[in-house]
């Protein structure tokens, strides 16, 4: 037997997750522009992927035997029922059982995109159309200040929240509590970089998008904590 | 953390479910491997440790909880069962007749052999790549992979 002259579907499933290094993919996709077996066979695991993220399998994960678990479960972690997992970004049920809490006092940081009701929580590598709401959560022990910042494909740098000021907008403790406003993409595609801050004091936005443009990125300052979410924003199938 | 899950969930559960039917050609099965992987993740996080990438990781556990159902009594009755048609050595190992070829030997191999198999035949992977996945070299690889064509094509010959 010879060795395969085409891209693996393991080398398809790094890309499409981001987890290939970017000379690799690069290499993998001018194979793909030449290759009709391969470019096929991207295409038609990227379309796979889309599907399953628009409808993903519903899952149980309750224990037959415990009546209190599955109720937990059912209605807090049902992954594939996307609307149910808006609910698990944005109301964590009371009866979550301990140690789900960000360790120490770092607040935890969660993008979700979608349209209602499916807004789903979204990590890099996923695929988002023009059209689709970003919402920012977070949870946190402590009252802070936060910001949501874009660079999009076109370079251009934005604030999503504050969506007007040029100060950080409150954020009072609390448990998966969403940022005070949501963003519609436009139709501008390629890499959507998001960065997500919560930082103990209120800081300037401009000298923040200043570095986002510049640098395609903000490095957290002192008492920040910052959340990067790089999607994929493509015309919707 | 149930958050890892859930990202790892909407990021790779299409490719564990994709191999799942790829490798036991049912997609009832394939729906309660994806399941069975899930549910075990959250409620066992340390399973994944991190070392490898996820998609690594759910590749290996993707096939080994598949092959484990391959070598299920029922389920080998029915593979064995199957119309297979003539093994020829120069089919493309991608497919569907290597595919159907390749599960209905799948039960009756040996665990390395199997894996071997289902990364060449049904994910397309080198030599290189299934030697990472299996934690050996790619000389042992073309040993299993000669071993798995002599299996075929024995199959061929008393068929």
């Amino acid at each position: 037997m010879t060795d395969h002259s085409h891209v693996s579907d393991l080398r398809w499933d790094r890309w499409l997750a981001g987890e290939l290094p970017p000379d690799e993919a690069t290499e993998a996709i001018a194979h793909a522009e030449s290759c009709a077996t391969c470019g096929a066979r991207m295409r038609e695991l990227t379309a796979g992927r889309e599907a399953f993220q628009l409808r993903p399998v519903a899952l149980s994960f309750a224990p037959p035997r415990s009546v209190r678990r599955t109720r937990a479960f059912a209605g807090g972690f049902a992954l594939a029922a996307v609307a149910v997992v808006a609910i698990v970004v944005f109301r964590r049920p009371a009866d979550d059982p301990p140690g789900e809490r960000p360790k120490g006092h770092a607040p935890n940081l969660v993008l979700a995109a979608g349209r209602a009701p499916d807004v789903i929580a979204v990590s890099t590598g996923d695929i988002v159309h023009p059209g689709d709401s970003l919402q920012a959560a977070y949870t946190s022990d402590r009252d802070g200040f936060g910001a949501v910042l874009a660079l999009d494909g076109a370079g251009a740098a934005n604030a999503y929240v504050p969506a007007g000021g040029d100060t950080m907008v409150e954020l009072p403790a609390g448990v998966d509590r969403s940022f005070p406003a949501s963003t519609v993409l436009d139709r501008v595609g390629g890499t959507e970089r998001i960065v997500i801050l919560w930082c103990q004091a209120a800081r300037a936005i401009a000298p923040l998008l200043g570095e986002l443009r510049a640098t395609g990125d903000v490095a957290a300052p002192a008492g920040c904590h910052a959340r990067r979410v790089v999607l994929d924003k493509r015309e919707a199938p | 953390m149930k958050h890892d899950v859930e990202a790892m969930y909407r990021r790779y559960g299409h490719s564990v479910l994709r191999r799942a039917r790829q490798i036991l050609a049912n997609d009832d099965e394939a729906g309660e491997v994806l399941q069975e992987i899930f549910a075990g993740l959250v409620a066992r996080p340390g399973q994944f440790d991190g070392r490898s990438a996820p998609s690594t990781f759910l590749y290996a556990v993707t096939t080994h909880a598949c092959l484990a159902r391959l070598r299920d009594r029922k389920n080998r009755l029915r593979l064995i069962d199957e119309q297979v048609r003539p093994w020829t050595t120069d089919i493309d190992p991608r497919s569907a007749d290597a595919a159907v070829m390749v599960r209905a030997e799948l039960a009756q191999m040996p665990e390395d052999e199997a894996r071997a198999a289902v990364y060449y035949h049904l994910d397309g992977m080198s030599h290189a790549e299934i030697a990472e996945m299996l934690g050996c070299s790619r000389r042992h690889v073309g040993n299993l992979l000669e071993r798995i064509e002599h299996r075929i094509t024995e199959r061929k010959e008393a068929s």
